[in-house]
């Protein structure tokens, strides 16, 4: 098992790009619509200025259960790989939607 | 990393090194200091050890250290419940129950059940976000309303209607 690594810059930009739009209330809410409809939010803390620092383990890990991936999953939706299309596929797969 | 081994005192066997404990002093510091002066366990080096054998002490070194990141993954965990929102207008029909995962650097406050988290630095300021989250979600569901809600935010919504007292 690897350690999960991500910053808060590319856990922002990964999250605005297959997530959705970002509204800031304490911390950054990214709602992810399917089909019309409200699915789920992303929680991710500000940056405050930590942008290319790693998120602590544990707030990287309840980032990852809310996007309902995997680990392996999780370091391919931080970079490339998983694009929005992707990502979608494997939330309908997970809710059954 | 690799820091204890344990060499046999016969000839034939004196270049059979065995390695008895690895990084012992780097998991369970209290064991190493238990072992003492009077331990048979001897800090050496290896220099005769043969490529196989530097192979395996690198393989194994390769293992603790991922151990320890495991380690430092996991938190302690217990249960706790919130009997109120923090908010005035709300009120809990019946106590929450939430999971509180202590981490080296953070605390997490989690509602498994509606997929939400809070951070904080200690127990208290995670708790308390947690509630300022379930609060923000609350509102934001009842706002957008039961049609535009997917079949999860949907049950979210249902179960927080029954355990969350709205007061006008």
């Amino acid at each position: 098992m690897t350690r999960l690594n991500c910053t808060y810059k590319q856990a922002h930009s990964a999250a605005s790009k297959k997530v959705g739009t970002g509204t800031r209330t304490k911390e950054w809410q990214y709602e992810f619509w399917l089909d019309g409809k409200f699915q789920f939010k992303v929680s991710i803390p500000d940056c405050h200025g930590k942008d290319n620092e790693p998120l602590p383990p544990g707030t990287l890990g309840s980032i990852r259960k809310q996007l309902h991936l995997s680990r392996e999953e999780f370091a391919r939706w931080r970079d490339c790989p998983i694009d929005r299309k992707a990502y979608e596929r494997i939330v309908r797969e997970r809710l059954g939607l | 990393m690799v820091s204890g081994f344990r060499t046999l005192d016969s000839e034939s066997k004196r270049k059979q090194t065995y390695i008895e404990y690895v990084s012992l002093s780097s998991i369970f510091p209290a064991a190493q200091q238990n072992l003492g002066e009077t331990s048979p366990w001897t800090v050496l080096s290896v220099p005769w050890a043969d490529q196989k054998t530097q192979q395996r002490l690198a393989d194994l070194e390769r293992m603790v250290s991922a151990l320890c990141e495991q380690l430092e993954e996991r938190p302690t965990t217990y249960n706790a419940q919130l009997f109120d929102l923090g908010d005035s207008k709300y009120s809990l029909a019946y106590p929450l129950l939430v999971v509180v995962e202590n981490y080296p650097e953070e605390v997490i406050a989690r509602v498994s059940e509606f997929n939400l988290y809070a951070t904080g630095l200690s127990d208290a300021i995670a708790l308390a976000n947690l509630k300022a989250e379930i609060v923000s979600t609350y509102d934001r569901l009842q706002e957008l309303g039961a049609d535009n809600l997917g079949a999860m935010a949907f049950q979210w919504l249902a179960t927080m209607k029954r355990i969350i007292v709205h007061h006008d």
